[in-house]
């Protein structure tokens, strides 16, 4: 329960900062605008004419749930790798503000343990990464929903697997901050796992291409641990989309990815019992 | 042990686990378009077989020197139709569709015994027969007719000499009834079966090269697919009718449809539909399209999960000034069902 008051205070923190404002106002503006200025015409389930600001789009007639598939693949892919970039930018401040001098050894003063402490901020950061993905997916699932009659929850359960993969991202920007307090660090740290996730996901070619040495054994050994975020992404894309998916393959995914995050958040919570402050 | 090693076992477990979940095998590919390629132009084995069909005309009358023409698809034109179709036999019967239809046929009875007694007379139609054109004016064959026992097929082994290679015999009605039938034969490897004899004379002249092709039904070009065929406004009011909305728009809005139909696994439909009034096109794309998709939606609501997501393929193509095209996939197996009322089977029709 601590972890989770620690949550909200973070919450509310970030309620105050104008990243998060700017986020929530955007992603309500593009939802408007779609809601007033996108005309879709449905006849018999299949998606007839669009028009966007009053211009005809050239599209093919098909099934609207079918017509819709590219745009939730690309909303997901959007929600993905968009949530990610400002996921990285905008939270690399709140671990070094937790840890900051003066304001951890008030916290350390309380009845809180220092885990409690550190799985609570990832617990904000994370129910902030979920409000954002949750809110775009579904925001434009209801705008769809609402013109062409087609009702999907996928889009929004591919949101909460870009959310689940920021956490992994966000929980080695947690683990870097521990050490060194910085903001600019914990970004790069972010950045870097981003990179190595798509890295990974390209592993077994990009393998082929190197020759034998340390570095092509460093490099499967890094790559063979992170998550493959590439994957992830298609995934997701691919459940927003209604696409077949290899069975069970989803499930181990994100079940790899989860325990990406906890070992990290480990290293996190053992660098952090052995800290002074 | 201090606590806080714990931390670093429990990280090391982790990786590990996450190192070992995260290598999972690779999504099944989705149904995609390389499974059902749409006829839209000639395939290279299709464009070698076109060129091979082309002769110079016989006699140079009224007819550039250099141009070629496909005996077939010129005899189809002779009439003037505005309607056609062509059935490519050779490429078809090679086909599993055409293994469908070939047990439809020896099902259903009578209609073996048909197929028996043309190759008692030297015509297998499986192994003698390239292609069936289908106009109002007649039935073109083309193949090879050299084995074929005339005088059995036709009552006579020779008919009256027209032209360089054309003969053309009457065939008197039989006892039990029906209308005098015209054999045009063009060598051994062209047969008419019109109701006139000045259709198997157009027909001729028309192949030979005496006049020149009327306005062509169908340009070598377009005879890609395995069934490919022109039909006018006019016919298709009398085939379709307004039966449904869409074929009432159909009727309406067409005039003339353009169909390629590939058959070499799955079902592949490719209808490229004209008419002079774009208004009547954009209504006729509109109740396509949902007729389409009330297809898939009844598919998917009958269970059957590949035909609705084949069916997500099937397409119209908006008209772009006074055209609109159509595609649709439909899986070889729903196809078997839907022929399994000529195959007797017991679930035929579901």
């Amino acid at each position: 329960m601590t972890s989770f008051a620690v949550a909200l205070d973070l919450l509310r923190e970030a309620a105050a900062r104008r990243w998060f404002l700017a986020l929530g106002l955007a992603l309500t503006a593009l939802l408007m605008l779609l809601l007033t200025s996108l005309r879709l015409e449905v006849v018999d389930g299949a998606l007839a004419a669009s028009r966007l600001f009053g211009q005809p789009l050239h599209h093919s007639i098909q099934a609207a749930d079918v017509a819709l598939r590219p745009v939730f693949r690309v909303a997901s892919q959007i929600v993905f790798w968009g949530g990610l970039v400002f996921g990285v930018l905008s939270c690399a401040d709140f671990g070094p503000a937790l840890l900051s001098p003066g304001r951890i050894e008030h916290l350390l003063s309380l009845p809180v343990r220092r885990w409690e402490l550190l799985a609570g901020t990832f617990l904000g950061v994370l129910a902030l990464a979920l409000a954002g993905a949750v809110y775009a997916s579904a925001g434009l699932v209801l705008v769809l929903g609402a013109k062409t009659g087609v009702w999907t929850g996928w889009p929004v359960v591919s949101a909460v697997f870009a959310a689940v993969a920021f956490g992994s991202v966000y929980a080695g920007m947690l683990a870097v901050t521990v050490w060194v307090r910085s903001a600019a660090l914990s970004a790069a740290a972010g950045a870097s796992l981003v990179v190595l996730g798509l890295l990974a996901t390209h592993r077994i070619a990009l393998l082929d291409l190197m020759g034998q040495g340390i570095g092509r054994a460093l490099f499967a050994g890094v790559t063979a641990v992170v998550p493959p975020l590439g994957k992830l992404a298609d995934a997701a894309g691919a459940l927003a989309s209604s696409a077949p998916l290899a069975p069970g393959g989803l499930l181990r995914l994100l079940a790899g990815t989860v325990a990406f995050a906890a070992a990290l958040l480990a290293v996190a919570m053992w660098r952090f019992d052995r800290r002074d402050f | 042990m201090n606590r806080r090693w714990l931390w670093l076992i429990a990280a090391a477990l982790l990786v590990i686990a996450a190192a070992w979940l995260v290598r999972i095998p690779e999504p099944r590919a989705p149904l995609t378009r390389p499974e059902v390629e749409m006829p839209r132009q000639l395939r290279p084995q299709e464009r070698e077989r076109m060129l091979s069909r082309l002769r110079p005309p016989a006699v140079d009358a009224g007819v550039r020197r250099n141009e070629v023409r496909d005996p077939m698809l010129a005899a189809l034109s002779a009439g003037g139709s505005g309607s056609g179709v062509v059935l490519e036999i050779n490429a078809l019967r090679n086909s599993p569709l055409g293994e469908l239809l070939l047990q439809c046929l020896a099902a259903r009875e009578g209609r073996g015994n048909a197929l028996e007694a043309l190759q008692r007379m030297g015509i297998d139609p499986l192994r003698d027969v390239d292609r069936v054109g289908i106009t109002e004016h007649g039935v073109v064959v083309s193949g090879d007719f050299r084995r074929a026992n005339w005088e059995g097929l036709l009552g006579s082994p020779t008919g009256t000499r027209y032209g360089d290679q054309g003969q053309i015999t009457t065939v008197d009605p039989r006892r039990e009834g029906g209308a005098t039938l015209v054999a045009t034969r063009w060598g051994d490897t062209l047969l008419h079966l019109g109701d006139s004899v000045e259709d198997g004379r157009r027909v001729l002249d028309t192949v030979e090269g005496r006049v020149p092709v009327p306005q062509p039904l169908l340009t070598p070009e377009q005879s890609y697919g395995e069934l490919y065929g022109v039909v006018s406004g006019a016919d298709l009011a009398r085939t379709l009718g307004g039966s449904e909305p869409w074929a009432a728009a159909l009727v309406e809005a067409a005039s003339k449809v353009e169909l390629h139909l590939d058959a070499r696994r799955d079902v592949a439909l490719v209808a490229d539909v004209s008419g002079d009034d774009a208004r009547k096109l954009e209504d006729l794309g509109k109740s396509l399209g949902g007729a389409l998709a009330l297809a898939r939606a009844q598919a998917r609501a009958g269970g059957d999960e590949e035909a609705a997501e084949l069916l997500s393929f099937a397409k119209v193509s908006p008209s772009h000034g006074s055209e609109l095209s159509v595609e649709v996939a439909l899986p070889l197996e729903v196809v078997a069902r839907r022929l399994a009322f000529c195959r007797g089977d017991a679930d035929a029709g579901r």
